[in-house]
Formats: structure tokens, sequence, C-alpha cells
């Protein structure tokens, strides 16, 4: 059996988080559970028939009622004196002795008897209706899917990664499982935990709140945020094939959100000149993200997407070890010299260039470079950027924060005002969690707490501390 | 010999003179300077006391007994008091007379926030206040502290730490509950320097304070601005302050043992071994006996970690405890020209740490932004407003 400790960083991080995801699902599908229980229990109080115990002493109830009713009317009729025309002739009998209060008793039982059976009738039609609404209720509820797929999935995913892990050749065994290359296994799973809203019930809003913010950041002020239409969770269901349930912040979302880095195609544009190839329009697009996000981007793309095989060239798409060789040498010119702002970022490159080249000894295959050509264009474009967008760009004395940061994370300190700017939390995150990669849960459990600037309370944004509290129940 | 009885009275009567002179220069002490003089002054009165009532008590027996020879020399030693403590009395009026004609440009104030930030710490009581000076000491007349005026600016307010370990030596008493008994720091602390004397152990002892109560900013200081690398580091028992290269050593080992544990790329341990490798890198320049050797240097790294211990037992709230999220914030504040969180009170020791360590991270090719020493004023001058 393999060692976890014998993989290499990148893809026991690809791991973890598919190991977070399944716990999240398993939290839902144990809250679930717990709430059809609690269903199942009002259902049966409520039910029609034999099932429903209302249903049932109601029944109890009217019967009882209109025996107590029928004795008593013929308790009363019996022993009342017969008016005198009927009186029958012959020896007087003994008279039916009913005493005046006797009688008042007996017609006041009379009276609550029909009052009651009047209540019983209207306890039923109540109960009718509470049990039609409960069941309309019912169609739009979570606890009413049946969770048994996703059961199954969970099983069979928890599988798939402790069979990965133990494989002899665990970079195969998990490409292996991948229907097609930019749609990983980790990824597909992420959509469907991220993406789990039912019935018109959108993602969590602070899911929306942080990923507006990343999108902010990266396409500017002027972008209206509402434009940007969130991924349809409802198109996932269907490609899915699952019925899902809503639920909070994923516990591991934050770490992929800088993958959003690449959304601004605008801009991108804006700064290329015509007839730029489609791969080298790629690249560019990774330089923007790290332009503006700082190396939190290069961060997610190495640890959860990026493909360390030496891949063949793909139609449009460059291959993902020419994007991190472009990235890393990008980030290496700001920890070019001396000081210490520039050691301090070299502390973040060389590890995320290290776990690559681990992960890439797997498969073989040489580093690439950007042509001579294309190096010039890429040139153009970073000096353009520095120019055209020198405000949206990620400075290196905050770069050169982000290890005493991801320190504070890994320490759970924080500075005075407590707020941090979102790229910050991003960076720090991963900075972090390569420095202590056994605390990836912990360090996103903190930065969840901290407030992004303009936050009036420190609430974090998204999670949950117990498994249930942000679920949208129906 | 009755002729020169007049001579050698009217001598004396012209100290006494002088002693007067003193006393009046203290009185306006008192007058414009009330806090300092309510502080520092009692004991140059005192002492002005006791020396003039010697020269009375010297013309009196010179008027009755005649003039001796050994009278002679008691007016000679008496003078050299009177001398003393006319020229500390003077400075001392003259530094306070600058400071509230604001010739010191606020430093003095600087300096009295900083040493009050660290003796509230351990005794407020054994806060001294600072006057302009031609170079940093502590006179023990008055205990008043001299800022050496002009200096570096706040680059040099971290030297204050040092002069401030002067008055801890000589005045914190430290209650041993496990010997039942009291005990004066200088006891502890300055013994067991390696090819010292009192004095020069004193100035060793108050360089490992510094370090320890203000972090890599003292090391900056004394290390960048006072020290000279090239300077001998051979002892000479008459000099008041050890060699240079001892002291350097005293401040990196400090460094070295505060930032032990800290991680390799953290801001604080990265500072910290900044200002080492300048150091080393002068050296390199400096004649071969500007260095210590390894042994010699091993002998004062030794007594280093010793003191050091001491302090971390018997005073570990003084240690500088660098907190990366109020140097960050500072340091920020100080790029950027902007206040920091007007709510959030900082120290005074962070800002300087801040400050430095913005400096060290200067290079050529992006210096040191000019905003940062007003920036690093205006802190402390916050601070100040906040601390009153």
């Amino acid at each position: 059996m393999r060692e976890d400790s014998d993989l290499d960083l990148v893809l026991k991080t690809r791991l973890d988080v598919l190991d977070q995801a399944v716990e999240e699902v398993k939290c839902v599908i144990a809250a679930v559970t717990a709430q059809h229980d609690r269903l199942a229990k009002v259902r049966t109080f409520l039910a029609d028939g034999h099932d429903g115990e209302v249903d049932q002493a109601v029944k109890n109830l009217r019967e009882h009622t209109g025996d107590v009713h029928t004795r008593a009317r013929l308790l009363l009729d019996s022993l009342s004196p017969p008016p005198p025309a009927a009186r029958p002739e012959g020896p007087p009998r003994p008279a039916a002795s009913l005493s005046t209060d006797d009688r008042r008793r007996l017609e006041r039982l009379l009276e609550c008897a029909e009052s009651l059976t009047r209540q019983i009738d209207q306890l039923e039609k109540s109960r009718a209706d509470a049990y039609a609404s409960f069941r309309d209720m019912g169609r739009w509820s979570v606890a009413g899917l049946g969770n048994k797929a996703l059961q199954e999935a969970v099983k069979d995913y928890q599988l798939l990664i402790d069979q990965i892990r133990a494989a002899p050749r665990p970079w195969k065994r998990y490409q292996s499982e991948m229907p097609r290359l930019d749609h990983k296994l980790f990824s597909r799973y992420l959509e469907l935990v991220a993406s789990m809203a039912v019935r018109g019930f959108g993602l969590d809003p602070k899911v929306q709140s942080d990923v507006r913010t990343v999108i902010g950041l990266v396409k500017g002020p002027e972008q209206d945020a509402t434009a940007e239409p969130l991924r349809s969770p409802l198109a996932l269901m269907s490609s899915l094939g699952r019925r899902h349930m809503p639920l909070g912040y994923p516990e591991w979302s934050l770490w992929a959100l800088p993958l959003l880095g690449r959304t601004a195609s605008e801009r991108v544009d804006s700064l290329l000149p015509p007839g730029v190839s489609p791969q080298l329009r790629v690249i560019c697009s990774d330089l923007y993200a790290q332009y503006v996000l700082g190396p939190s981007y290069l961060h997610a793309a190495v640890f959860l997407e990026f493909d360390p095989r030496a891949e063949p060239p793909r139609a449009n798409l460059p291959p993902d070890s020419l994007r991190v060789t472009v990235l890393l040498q990008n980030l290496r010119e700001h920890s070019a010299g001396d000081s210490i702002d520039s050691q301090l970022i070299e502390s973040i490159a060389a590890p995320v260039e290290r776990e690559w080249r681990r992960a890439r000894t797997a498969f073989g295959g040489q580093e690439r470079d950007l042509s001579a050509a294309d190096r010039r264009v890429a040139d153009q474009f970073l000096g353009d950027l520095e120019h055209e967008y020198f405000d949206s760009g990620y400075r290196d004395e905050k770069m050169a924060d982000l290890p005493d940061v991801a320190r504070d994370l890994l320490t759970d300190r924080q500075g005075p005002s407590e707020s941090r700017d979102m790229r910050d939390l991003l960076g720090a995150m991963w900075v972090a969690r390569l420095m202590d990669p056994s605390q990836a849960r912990e360090i996103h459990r903190r930065a969840r707490k901290v407030p992004l600037p303009g936050e009036a309370e420190p609430t974090g944004h998204g999670g949950y501390d117990k498994p249930t509290r942000n679920f949208l129940w129906a | 010999m009755p002729g020169i009885a007049p001579v050698v009275l009217s001598r004396i009567e012209m100290e006494r003179a002088r002693l007067s002179s003193a006393r009046r220069a203290l009185d306006s002490v008192a007058d414009r300077a009330p806090r300092i003089a309510s502080v520092t002054a009692a004991k140059l009165v005192l002492a002005i006391g006791s020396t003039d009532d010697e020269l009375a008590k010297l013309a009196d027996r010179t008027r009755t007994r005649g003039v001796t020879l050994n009278r002679i020399e008691q007016v000679t030693k008496e003078t050299g008091a009177t001398d003393r403590v006319v020229r500390e009395a003077f400075a001392l009026a003259a530094g306070v007379l600058a400071r509230s004609q604001g010739l010191d440009g606020g430093a003095c104030a600087e300096a009295d926030s900083l040493i009050a930030e660290l003796a509230d710490i351990v005794d407020s009581s054994l806060a001294r206040p600072t006057i302009p000076g031609d170079t940093e000491f502590l006179h023990r007349a008055d205990d008043v502290i001299r800022r050496r005026l002009p200096d570096h600016g706040v680059w040099d307010l971290p030297v204050m730490a040092h002069e401030f370990g002067h008055v801890l030596s000589k005045h914190l008493h430290l209650y041993d509950p496990g010997d039942d008994r009291v005990v004066e720091l200088d006891e502890e602390v300055l013994a067991g320097w390696p090819e010292c004397s009192a004095s020069q152990a004193e100035e060793l002892f108050c360089d490992l304070l510094a370090c320890y109560a203000l972090g890599p900013s003292y090391a900056c200081a004394l290390l960048v601005h006072r020290l000279d690398p090239a300077a001998s580091a051979a002892t000479s028992p008459g000099a008041t302050h050890p060699p240079d290269a001892v002291r350097a050593a005293v401040a990196l080992g400090t460094l070295a043992l505060m930032t032990k544990g800290e991680p390799g790329n953290g801001r604080y341990r990265m500072t910290c071994d900044r200002i080492g490798a300048v150091w080393r890198e002068l050296q390199e320049l400096a004649p071969p006996e500007a260095r210590l050797t390894p042994e010699r240097e091993q002998d004062v790294r030794r007594q280093v970690g010793v003191v050091f211990d001491f302090l971390s037992h018997r005073i570990k709230p003084l240690r500088y405890d660098w907190r990366n999220g109020e140097i960050r914030e500072l340091a920020n504040a100080l790029k950027t020209s902007e206040l920091p969180d007007a709510s959030h009170r900082y120290r005074i020791r962070d800002v300087l740490n801040a400050a430095w360590m913005l400096r060290l991270n200067a290079t050529a090719a992006s210096p040191l932004q000019a905003q940062v020493e007003a920036g690093t004023r205006a802190r402390i001058g916050r601070t100040q407003e906040e601390g009153t």
C-alpha cells in the first residue's frame, strides 16, 4: 500500500480537495437524511387512513363521542316521564326517577358531545388541509429527494480516491479517470457540490459575493457584476443526472477561486495585436490573471488544474507545462534582486516550481518555453498591462507579505484591522498550504472568518460551522 | 602666611557664587519644565547643596585656622566638584531651554515617549527625561538622558533604549522570591563579560537590553549608524566603551537568540539576518584586526546567552515581540503616506522596526521613499498624542 506522503504535492492536493468534497457531500447527505426522518414523522402524523396518527385519533374520538351521545340520549329518553296523554291505563307502576339536576346534567352532556363532534369535524378538515399543504411542500423539499444515488456516488468517489492513492502509478490512475483533460475528476466533483442548488435556489450569496469580488478585481470596477451570469446549477443537475440539495459555502471553494482570474478576455484582447494565436492568447490570459491576482492564480492552476503530463499539442490550448513555465518566469521577475521583498517572493515561487517539477518527473518530458517571437509579444503585453492597468496590478510588496500573512493564518493570528484584501487572502491561503499541507482545512476555515475590506462584521465569507447552518431548506 | 588667606577665601567665595548661579539655573528649569525638574533637579540640588556646604566649612576653617597645603588641596578638590555640578546644572538648563524653544525639532519628546514606553513595562518611575546633548549618555548627577543632536533623526531614536539600559542597570530592583531578597540588576548582568572593564560591561549590557526591548531597529541604528566596522577589535582598558566589533557581536547575538525558532522566510528573521549580513559585508572591507577571532566571538556570544536567559526569566515582558500584522500595516502606511487606523494605538517600537525594515529592503532600483521618515515621525507623534 502506497503511503500518502509518497505522493507529490500536486496530486496530493487534488486528492485532498476531492476528499473534502466527498466529506462535504457526506455532511449534506447526513443532514438530508435527518431532515427526511423528521418529515416522515410529520407525514405519519398527518396522513390519511391507517398510517395517519391524527386521522386514527379522530376516528376513535368520533366513535367514542357518538357512543357517549347515543347513550346519553337513550338514558334521557327512557327515564323521562311520558306525556299525560300517553300514560297507559292500569295500576300505577313505580315512576322512573330522574331528578331535575340529573336531567340537566344529561342534557349538558348531550350538548358537549354535539359540540365535540363539530370540533372533531373541524379538526379533521384542518388535518386534511395541513396534509395537503405538507404534501405540496414535500414535493419542493430537498429532504424529499432520494439520496441513494448520491450516496452511491460518494462511495464510488471515495473508493476511487483511495485507489488512486494506493495505485503504483497514481497520476496515471488519476488521469485515466478523467473524461477529458480540462474536465478533471476533481472539477466535476467541485461543480457537483458548488452547484448544489435546487429548484431555483441560487448559490450561497456569500459564494456569489466572493466570486464577484474576484471578477471585480479582474475585470475592474466598471463591470456590472450582475452581467456575469453564474453557472446555472440546473444545467449541471441535468448533466450529472442527480437530484441536488442546496448547501452552504463548500469547504474548499476558496482554493479554486483564483481560477476565475482568466475571465477578463476583453482586457486581454484589447492589449494584444491582431492575429495572435489562440495559444498565445491563453498564455496572456494567464499572465493577466497573475498580474491582477498575484501568485494565488499560479497556485490554483498548478495544484488544481494544470496537467503535469508531457501532453500532446492541442488545437487551441498551449501545453500546461509551457503555461507554468511562463507564469513562473513572470513571478520570478518580481523576485529579481537581493532585497528582502525579492527573497520573500522567491520563497513563494520556489515551492510551486519544486512541486510542479516533482509531479512532472512522473511523466518525463522537456520543459518548454515561448518562442522568441511569442516572448516579444508577451513582454509587450506585460509592458502594456503595467501602463494601462497599473492600478489593477498586485504589487510586489503585497506579494512579499504573503509568507507572513500565511503564517498568521497557520497560527490564527490577525492584524489589528483584521480585514484582508481578497487577493492577499487567497495568496496567503495557498502559501500557508504549501508551508503545511496537513493544515489545509484549518487554513480554509480560518480564511473564511477573515472579513474582506468593507465588511462590517467579521462574519467571514460563507461557510458553516455546523454542517446544516447555511442549508436553504425548501 | 597671613597674606594668602584672603586670596584663598576669595576663590572659595567665587566657587560658591558659581554654585548659586547653578541653583538659579535649576530654578529656571523648574519654571520652564516642571516635569523634568521634578524628576531630576532634586538630586542635582542636593549635590549643589552638599558641595556648597563643603566650601563653606572650608572657608570657615581657612578663616579661623589659616591656609595649609591640605586646605589648598581641598580647595582644588571642591573646585572640581563645583565644575561638575555647575556644568551639569547649566547643561540641564541649556537643554531645557533648547527643548522649550524647539531647537531639538521634537527629537527629545520622541525620545521621552520611547523611554516612557519601555519604562512602563517594568517600572514607570524609571522613565527619565531627555535633553539635547553633544552625545548620548546618562548623567549620574541628575539621571537626565542626553540625546545627541543633531543626530540621524528618527533612525537614531532606538539608541535611547541603550541609555534606558543604563537607568535600569542602576535603578531596577528585582525581588527574588526564592531567596527572599532584592537584588540590583547590575549585580546580575555586569559580571562575566570577557576582557571588559565595569563600564565596558555596562555598555554591552545596555546594547543587549536595547536589542532585547526594541528588536532589530536598535541593531540597525547601532551597526549602520554608530559602529565603525574598521575599528580595532582590541580592547582598550581605559576606554569607556568596548570595541565596536564586540558591540556588534552582542547585538547580532541577541537578535539571533530572539529569532531562534522564527521561520527562515519570515520578515522578522529575514530583517535580522539582513542586518547581520550588512555588518559582515562591511567588515570584509576592514583590516583583519577589526574582526573578532572566532574564539572571542564565541566567548561574547556565550555571555550574551547568559544575560539573555536572565532577562527572559526576570524581565520577560520587556522582550520585543515582532507582530507581523502590525508591522505590515505600519509599513504599508509609511510607504503610502496614509495614516494607520486611528483607533489603534501603535507602539513606537513597532513604528521604528517597520521603518527600518523598509530601509533595509530598499535597493538602488527601489530606493527608500522620502515620505517614510516623515511618516515615521508623524506616526510617533501620533503615539505621543495618544499617550498623553
